[in-house]
């Protein structure tokens, strides 16, 4: 096997409503490739 | 879910700073959010139908194995209406002027492209836009009418008709500047007045 991942891309979302509740929203995608469905889920997120 | 995508601009600089030389120093300083439907590509040179104005980012790195091997850039957002945010990208300038419709459908193919106003577009060529997931260069003009050429940047050409209306939004070479980075979420964020999103990208190395 010869995966080597140069880099990764991470976006978390911290949604801070009006009232101060806060909801967390997180995911993990591969950027090495776009049109491989590399995205790996996390739990949380929406 | 969230997918993301270092742009084409990124990884070619990225790759040329390895030999170093060839790479340009912009830096990703401001974050805009976007309630378009077309999801994050590596070819995208904008967000899906930006809202709003761009807000700066606060950049440091982060030890993830190695030490420093992560740029995180964070920034928050407030929402002055209800709304459904579905991306948001990173770019090199605070502008995002460069925004018009198509004033006819653009029929696949087609290399004139007519939109409702090109005024805050250059008057020199070429440029970069965008509708949907296809990047266009946009070698000549004259008014409203501009001379295109389709699927640019490698992104995908569009094999159905693009209607009338749709947002047609600079990139490279428009006020709008270079997009590095650009999240897209499947369901979308439901947004409420005075809601505030704080999002953070990392950008690792492993």
């Amino acid at each position: 096997m010869n995966d080597i991942v140069a880099n990764v891309s991470v976006v978390s979302i911290e949604i801070i409503r009006s009232d101060g509740t806060r909801e967390i929203l997180g995911a993990v995608t591969l950027s090495k490739e776009d049109d491989d469905n590399n995205s790996l889920d996390q739990p949380g997120e929406k | 879910m969230i997918t993301t995508a270092l742009t084409s601009q990124v990884r070619n600089n990225l790759a040329a700073v390895i030999v170093g030389s060839g790479y340009t120093a912009a830096q990703p300083r401001y974050m805009q959010w976007g309630t378009g439907i077309s999801p994050a590509l590596g070819t995208d040179v904008t967000i899906s139908s930006p809202a709003g104005n761009r807000v700066a980012v606060s950049g440091t790195f982060a030890s993830t194995l190695t030490t420093n091997d992560t740029l995180v850039l964070t920034a928050a957002l407030t929402s002055n209406g209800p709304q459904v945010i579905t991306n948001i990208g990173l770019f090199n300038g605070q502008a995002s002027s460069a925004d018009t419709m198509l004033a006819s459908q653009l029929n696949p193919g087609a290399t004139t492209l007519v939109v409702t106003d090109a005024s805050s577009f250059p008057s020199s060529y070429p440029f970069f836009v965008q509708a949907f997931s296809e990047v266009i260069t946009v070698v000549t003009g004259t008014g409203n009418t501009w001379t295109v050429q389709r699927a640019s940047n490698d992104s995908p050409v569009s094999t159905n008709v693009i209607p009338a209306g749709t947002r047609v939004v600079g990139g490279n070479n428009t006020a709008n500047g270079k997009l590095f980075l650009k999240s897209s979420f499947t369901d979308g964020v439901v947004l409420n007045p005075g809601d505030t999103m704080v999002i953070s990208a990392s950008i690792e190395f492993i």
